[in-house]
């Protein structure tokens, strides 16, 4: 009787080792959305450029390899060097152009890549110094967009208790969009009855490692209709605003009258965003004797 | 043991069993039922029976127990004539020492109860090692910081042996076993594994990887023990925090960084005993039970308290970061950083004596009393030891004055500091060979020849020019005695090391004892300095707070030591100092730039005079003070030129390349000194004269 219960047991885990172990395959290329999350170009130096140490009176090279991991391509690319003694280190020139880069997508999932070569000639070490270690930054400045997409339940009889249509979320959050830039979070406020109104309010955040610049909304629509959005806290140029302070997120409000509809139903919701950005990271340099 | 009341119940049952046995036998013709429900009966009451002597017989025990428990508690009390024996048998008794014969102890408690936490010292396993641990940790982190003052290498190893102790320690504090007690180790061997096994690597990636292992390490304990092991786990990191205390991270950070502290300041990170310390504090209360020295530790512990109030409360550290590597330093580097500051200081005043007398007799004005206090004992160390002046003479009054005048208003000099990355500096000195130089000679061998080796190193193959001169100091004797080198008495070494004899010759005949002095007149040295500056236009102060930011993230704590001009510690240095204030490493182009300097003697010799000096060489800066128009007046007196100054100036004109920056521009800027300086070594000689010419002889 053991016996039986034991080959039982047995036969029924390699089952279902079997069966858990089987999947339909990779679908991740087929299904994976790139706009979620946060991602941001990045800037590594390739090996040995430059070298861990660097004698005096020597040449020596610099190479980056720029890498889109952001959703949303990227451009007016530039990638300069800050902060170098140029009597150490004397790289010319310090900033270089990069091509438009592509973000990620289904038909180029890594992103696309490119190197940016810097050429720079060490100088004397201090009198009989051993060593001069130079602090510098790599500093990446681009400008992308970022787009916010969402299917969203309106109800503009909220005190129609018959309503058998969808269920309104009063605030969402979001992780991201794939880029550095994000709207982190959304609230839906209705005004109902006849010439019902709703608000949208849009938390975005910099969630990267670097610096946004200027934000400026391009368009913004509800189920296909143009909505009217203002940043808040901003003068005449209602569609555009500046980080100040990198860490405090920003609200864009965005309104829609008269909604035609009086029964609740689902539709998209999209912002489009542009952005400068800026990553700073430092780095060092090595000049030995 | 069986008494005899015992042995009559014991009769009394058997006989009852034997009359039972009898009545069966009697009933066997009875029906079955009956005797059934007869047998359980007889059976239940002989059970009740034999429970009844057990618990007479346990009670007796406990009872005779406790009578034995009080005798010896009453033995003790009444042997009064040998307290310091009863004492460390406590000590020895948490090392497993067995109870004497005859001696019944108390029994053992539950681990983790309330009463084995609450009250330590009722425990005997918990409570004798706890304080024991403790007592060793406090000894011998005395032992340890006498042994640091005493230039031992020792103290190393016995940080680390104090590092366990006190995880010790802090396992018995808990009073519990199992898995609470172990939990305090995991924090103590994760850092080692981190420390050693990682290298002591910070870079936020591997923390965060390393980090999450750890914590994940450090779950288990809590989720087994149901959360309690949290705390123990957390006192852990306490043996860490005190290790890192203990060798040295600050005076590391301090030498790497050259943070300019004060002496104040530095004196504090050295005169603070870590692991005596926290041994004092993990010491129970009443942990002796001897009265008088309960009474002593709990003193000793007031004051240790104290003493942290009074340690702690100075002036804020100034900013430290350490940025130059992801690498932290190893204990050996700590240790030695921590010994070269320890050697450069003057030993003053204990800084918490200082508080202690300035807040009892001071009302108001404390710090200004703390200030004068460190600066008077600094002054005086100073010339004590360092120039080796004797104290009530009119040259140890000057030195003291001047000392203390420097110490109490030390902005009046710019500042600067030793260059980290020059390892060999320019080195002239005097060695002396027992051989050449005996330091007893007779008089009676001739001319008298004494032979000194100057040595040098010069690495940067500077031509150097040293004139030579040698005198003879009386001691004894009745006056100084001039003497003459031998030819050359001038040589010139451009090698970058190397040695030259300079043979000296008295004028006249010697006797008694004299001090030789030989001097070499350095001509024409040359020392430069260096001073980093990042130089940003924004043009609007919100423009400028943000080019400052950014040169604060890429420098981070390397700005610290940019505020000061570094150079080779040899003789001479040239500090300077510029900016919108000299001291700020960050200077905005479109507000006046000044530039200051000073020239201190940070050699053993004297500074005989400094030819020219010149400040920005090849930078394109232009203003009045930049070089000097010829001979620089030196002050008289080694302690007035210890550190002096020429008056600064405004620059007036920028290097074009500073003209419209966009970002902002660092630059390391270059000065020069040329000077002479007077190298000297000392060596005491005693001249004897045989008694034949000592006393002619009479007729």
């Amino acid at each position: 009787m053991n016996r039986k219960i034991s080959f039982g047991t047995g036969l029924l885990l390699i089952l279902l080792v079997i069966i858990t172990g089987c999947s339909s395959g990779d679908g991740k290329s087929t299904t994976y959305n790139f706009k979620q999350g946060i991602a941001e170009p990045t800037v590594e130096f390739v090996r040995n450029a430059p070298p861990d140490k660097i004698y005096p009176l020597s040449n020596f090279k610099i190479i980056a390899q720029v890498h889109n991991q952001a959703a949303y391509d990227v451009q007016d690319v530039t990638l300069q060097l800050v902060g170098l003694v140029a009597s150490y280190f004397d790289v010319v020139p310090t900033v270089q152009s990069v091509n438009p880069l592509l973000g990620r997508s289904a038909m180029s999932p890594d992103g696309d890549s490119a190197y940016v070569e810097f050429d720079g000639r060490s100088g004397q070490l201090f009198q009989n110094a051993e060593y001069y270690t130079g602090n510098f930054a790599t500093e990446l400045s681009y400008r992308s967009g970022m787009e916010f997409a969402d299917t969203i339940c309106i109800n503009p009889s909220l005190y129609e208790v018959y309503d058998s249509g969808c269920t309104v979320q009063p605030k969402k959050s979001y992780s991201g969009q794939g880029a550095p830039l994000a709207v982190t979070a959304m609230e839906e406020v209705v005004y109902p009855g006849t010439g019902a109104e709703i608000e949208f309010r849009f938390t975005m955040q910099n969630r990267g490692q670097g610096t946004v610049g200027t934000v400026m909304l391009k368009s913004a629509t509800l189920g296909g209709e143009a909505l009217d959005c203002f940043f808040q806290g901003t003068g005449l140029e209602r569609n555009r605003i500046e980080f100040k302070d990198q860490r405090s997120p920003v609200t864009l409000l965005c309104r829609k009258s008269y909604l035609r509809d009086l029964n609740s139903y689902m539709t998209s919701l999209t912002a489009q965003f542009e952005y400068n950005y800026t990553l700073l990271e430092k780095r060092t340099l090595t000049l030995v004797k | 043991m069986v008494t005899d009341e015992q042995k009559q119940r014991l009769e009394e049952l058997r006989t009852r069993r034997a009359a039972r046995q009898q009545g069966n036998q009697q009933s066997q013709q009875s029906s079955g039922f009956q005797r059934y429900v007869q047998k359980e009966k007889e059976i239940s009451q002989q059970v009740m029976v034999e429970k009844e002597v057990m618990e007479e017989e346990k009670e007796k025990e406990i009872s005779q127990q406790f009578m034995v428990e009080k005798e010896v508690m009453e033995e003790e009390k009444g042997d009064n004539s040998q307290p310091e024996r009863k004492f460390w048998d406590r000590v020895t008794s948490g090392f497993g020492k067995k109870p004497e014969q005859g001696v019944v102890r108390q029994p053992k408690q539950r681990y983790g109860s309330k009463e084995s936490a609450s009250d330590e010292h009722s425990s005997p396993s918990g409570s004798g090692l706890v304080w024991n641990s403790a007592l060793i940790l406090f000894v011998l982190g005395v032992i340890q910081y006498i042994l640091r003052f005493v230039g031992s290498a020792m103290p190393l190893l016995l940080s680390w042996g104090l590092f366990l102790v006190a995880g010790y320690a802090f396992a018995e504090k808990s009073g519990k076993k199992g898995i609470e007690r172990i939990s305090v180790f995991v924090p103590m061997l994760a850092f080692l594994v981190w420390y050693y096994y990682f290298g002591g690597n910070y870079d936020p990636r591997f923390l965060l990887i390393f980090g999450s292992v750890v914590a994940a390490v450090l779950a288990l304990p809590v989720l087994f023990s149901r959360g309690q092991a949290l705390p123990f786990e957390a006192a852990g990191f306490i043996p860490v925090m005190f290790l890192f205390l203990d060798v040295g991270l600050l005076p590391f950070l301090i030498d790497k960084l050259q943070l300019p502290v004060t002496p104040l300041l530095q004196n504090l990170i050295f005169f603070t005993p870590w692991w005596a310390l926290l041994g004092l504090y993990l010491l129970p209360p009443n942990p002796t039970h001897v009265k008088f020295l309960d009474g002593v530790l709990g003193f000793v512990k007031v004051i240790g308290v104290l003493y942290i109030i009074f340690v702690l409360v100075v002036p804020a550290i100034p900013q430290v970061g350490y940025n130059d590597t992801l690498r932290i330093p190893g204990v050996d580097e700590f240790e030695a950083a921590q010994r070269q500051l320890r050697e450069q200081l003057p030993q003053g005043e204990q800084p918490a004596i200082s508080n202690v007398v300035c807040t009892l007799t001071q009302g108001v004005r404390v710090a200004e009393c703390i200030k004068e206090r460190q600066a008077k004992s600094l002054a005086q160390s100073y010339c004590e030891n360092k120039e080796e002046l004797t104290p009530d003479t009119p040259e140890f009054k000057t030195c003291f004055d001047e000392h203390y005048v420097q110490l109490v208003d030390p902005s009046r000099a710019i500042a600067g500091t030793e260059d980290p990355t020059i390892k060999q500096p320019t080195k002239v000195s005097f060695v002396f060979d027992p051989f050449l130089v005996p330091r007893e000679t007779s008089a009676d061998i001739g001319q008298l020849q004494y032979t000194a080796t100057l040595e040098y190193k010069n690495p940067r193959k500077q031509e150097i020019t040293a004139d030579l001169e040698c005198r003879f100091i009386r001691r004894t004797a009745k006056s100084d005695v001039a003497g003459t080198v031998m030819m050359p008495t001038t040589i010139t070494f451009s090698q970058t090391e190397g040695f030259a004899s300079v043979t000296c010759i008295p004028a006249e005949p010697l006797e008694g004892v004299y001090d030789l002095e030989v001097t070499a007149t350095l001509r024409n040295v040359e020392t430069r300095s260096r001073l980093t500056r990042f130089f940003i236009s924004g043009g609007t102060p919100q423009q400028n707070a943000i080019l400052t930011k950014r040169v604060t993230d890429i420098e981070g704590g390397s700005l610290q030591k940019y505020r000061i001009s570094q150079a080779p510690a040899e003789f001479v240095r040239l500090n300077f100092g510029l900016g919108n204030t000299v001291g700020n490493p960050i200077v905005d182009v479109n507000v006046p730039i000044y530039v200051g300097l000073s020239f201190e003697n940070i050699g053993k010799g004297k500074i005989e005079r400094i030819l020219s000096y010149q400040l920005l060489p090849e930078s394109g800066f232009n203003a009045p003070c930049l070089t000097s128009n010829g001979e620089i007046a030196v002050p008289q007196g080694r302690v007035a030129q210890k550190t002096f100054g020429v008056p600064g100036c405004r620059i007036e004109n920028l290097p074009v390349q500073l003209q419209g920056i966009k970002s902002y521009e660092p630059l390391v800027l270059q000065a020069s000194v040329v000077y002479d300086y007077v190298v000297s070594g000392r060596q005491q000689v005693t001249i004897h004269k045989s008694p034949s010419v000592e006393a002619p002889v009479s007729s």
